[in-house]
């Protein structure tokens, strides 16, 4: 599992020595519901968390690199283990952060990390993600990270007390921006088959003329569910 | 969104007929297997027709590329059927190299939209100007604008 870290978070894997860190956080209702899971009674619940839920492989400690105390969660979910229908080079993220963390940024930094190791370290195509409608906060942080609001919302009664709380479903594009801000846009879509890597050298000789904005479009890319006449997340460019 | 400018790089704008879509479908699915497995004279015989740039976007952006969607993207290329296009100042170019696909799709624009601009390129396959030449694509792209 690799580690990396952006200014004020480490991700790590999760050891059995942030027993006492999680359950800190997670005895907390107020976290746990806004996630779906309910609140640890024990430390022993959070450690066969840890155990058992945590030791996957993708699934991440936010460490806090000025205490080195654990304040957060972070993974993602492959095609197959997510809980929503994604393409099968999709990946579904979720996360969920101590409550005396909260609305310091530090969620928003975090998720732009991971959808950073995500598309470059992963070269997964794209990134979905929910929120429960009763938990705007997560969903304006994806915003913040570039997701647009596919309009599409889904009940979870897997998880702790979803049945009467629909969540709603989030999606971020593979796409590159480069450029500079107010000059005209240009829009590069590949074709079949093609990565937008492909357009780089082009994108060096023009980021001075142009706002650049390069797209992965293709059926192949966008899984089974896509079609050429559904380009349903130019919303991103707002 | 409105687009002043569009350049279409030999797309993909006419159906094929019925009976032959289901086997370039099938035939693809199995072109996009031998893009990972295949080396030495076999990749020779079913790719030689691909520059080797090209080769490499196949692998690397679906690593992992299932049956389906290889099958359902297909399906979308050789199904699609453009019905009208107006307003922007449209341009496609195509490579002489692949004129024997792109030749009939320009000529479907042309029909529908006289002013469109069409340019060929001399002794290019798909998408080879871009690669070998983006210099000379930059510099067309300004002027266009």
């Amino acid at each position: 599992m690799e580690n990396f870290e952006t200014e004020r978070l480490r991700f790590r894997a999760w050891t059995e020595a942030d027993a006492e860190d999680l359950f800190l956080c997670a005895s907390d209702p107020d976290v746990g519901e806004r996630a779906g899971w309910p609140p640890h009674q024990t430390v022993e619940d959070s450690l066969m968390v840890i155990k058992n839920i945590f030791s996957n492989g993708h699934t991440w400690a936010l460490e806090l690199k000025e205490t080195g105390h654990v304040i957060g969660c972070m993974g993602y979910y492959p095609h197959g283990e997510s809980n929503i229908e994604i393409g099968e080079h999709d990946v579904e993220v979720g996360y969920w952060i101590g409550k005396p963390y909260w609305n310091k940024g530090y969620c928003t930094e975090a998720l732009h990390a991971m959808i950073d190791y995500c598309f470059r370290r992963r070269g997964y195509n794209n990134i979905w993600a929910d929120y429960f409608v009763d938990n705007p906060a997560s969903g304006r942080v994806m915003e913040k990270c570039g997701f647009s609001d596919t309009g599409r919302t889904n009940i979870l009664s897997k998880l702790y007390h979803s049945d009467s709380r629909p969540v709603k479903i989030m999606k971020l594009f593979n796409w590159y921006v480069a450029g500079t801000e107010g000059k005209p846009t240009l829009l590069l879509l590949p074709g079949l088959g093609v990565s937008y890597q492909i357009f780089f050298p082009l994108i060096e000789l023009l980021k001075e003329e142009f706002r650049i904005y390069a797209f992965q479009v293709d059926g192949f890319t966008l899984g089974r569910c896509t079609r050429f006449d559904s380009v349903d997340g130019l919303s991103v460019m707002r | 969104m409105t687009v002043d400018h569009a350049i279409m790089d030999a797309a993909p704008l006419l159906p094929l007929p019925r009976w032959l879509e289901g086997p370039l479908r099938y035939y693809q699915s199995f072109n996009v297997w031998t893009c990972y497995h295949w080396t030495g004279f076999w990749r020779f015989v079913f790719h030689s027709h691909y520059f080797d740039v090209l080769l490499d976007e196949c692998r690397k952006v679906f690593p992992f590329g299932g049956r389906r969607s290889v099958l359902d993207g297909y399906k979308s290329v050789y199904t699609n059927k453009l019905e009208a296009i107006y307003g922007a100042d449209i341009h496609f170019w195509y490579g002489t190299k692949e004129a024997f696909v792109a030749k009939p799709q320009a000529e479907h624009l042309l029909k529908l939209y006289p002013s469109v601009h069409i340019e060929v390129f001399p002794k290019m396959n798909h998408g080879q100007m871009l690669v070998d030449h983006p210099d000379e694509v930059a510099c067309r792209l300004l002027s266009i604008t």
